[in-house]
């Protein structure tokens, strides 16, 4: 089973953005970001596009799916 | 102004809290309904000194109810955003999966009194229009009382504002 895994804190973190102001700007709400960063979530596909936007990077650079031992 | 804005959005509670105040209350109102019922079935049959304090709690109920269904409806709270409507989807299936369970208990034991027993399932009730009343409250409550609760068991705990590492 592949897991999705997130950069979301990193580029948080390059921005200075706080998780709060991160989900105003996405509009959900800061649980969401939380699970999100957690990887305790798999986001739909207009909120992974939202925060890629946000952060001005393609999709891929922010999520990545990570495979694993067994199913290589 | 400003400050009576900051004020107004203060108010908007988490959907977490929302849910958790609505089960907490939802929860009180069944178990207060349930016991006032039976309390009033024990004073019609013997104990007629009880007629009016269960009235009164009865009475104190419905009001009650009133309030916080108006509470509910007029309290804001954060929007539903794409996890809480998942989390949301999965409580009312959830619901529809309980719901179904009792509907085939229900079928199993008569299909038992009847195979085994010999024996039919009578329901036979003869109900005032008030006991009607409380009975529908309790549905309502009910209702409200598992849709929140299964909401917050899909939310999961609620995270505080320490578990940002910017802030």
């Amino acid at each position: 089973m592949s897991k999705l895994k997130t950069k979301i804190k990193e580029y948080r973190a390059r921005f200075n953005m706080k998780q709060g102001e991160l989900a105003e700007k996405v509009g959900v709400r800061r649980e969401t970001i939380i699970r999100l960063e957690k990887g305790q979530y798999n986001p739909s596909l207009k909120l992974a596009m939202d925060i890629a936007k946000v952060f001005e990077v393609t999709i891929e650079e922010i999520f990545e799916f990570e495979e694993d031992e067994e199913d290589k | 102004m400003k400050k009576f804005k900051l004020k107004k959005e203060n108010k908007i509670i988490s959907l977490y809290k929302y849910h958790k105040s609505r089960f907490i209350e939802s929860i009180i109102m069944v178990l207060g309904f349930l016991f006032a019922l039976k309390v009033k079935n024990i004073y019609i049959a013997r104990e007629s000194w009880l007629k009016i304090p269960v009235s009164i709690i009865l009475i104190f109920l419905i009001i009650y109810t009133t309030i916080s269904i108006i509470k509910f409806f007029t309290t804001k709270a954060e929007k539903m955003d794409e996890l809480a409507n998942e989390n949301m989807n999965k409580a009312h299936s959830q619901m529809g999966g309980i719901i179904r369970f009792i509907i085939f208990i229900l079928l199993i034991v008569a299909i038992i009194k009847d195979l085994f027993l010999h024996d039919s399932i009578n329901i036979n009730l003869t109900l005032s229009s008030d006991t009607l009343i409380y009975i529908y409250l309790i549905f309502f409550n009910s209702y409200f009382a598992l849709e929140s609760g299964l909401f917050i068991l899909n939310e999961g705990r609620e995270y505080e504002i320490d578990e940002d590492n910017n802030e």
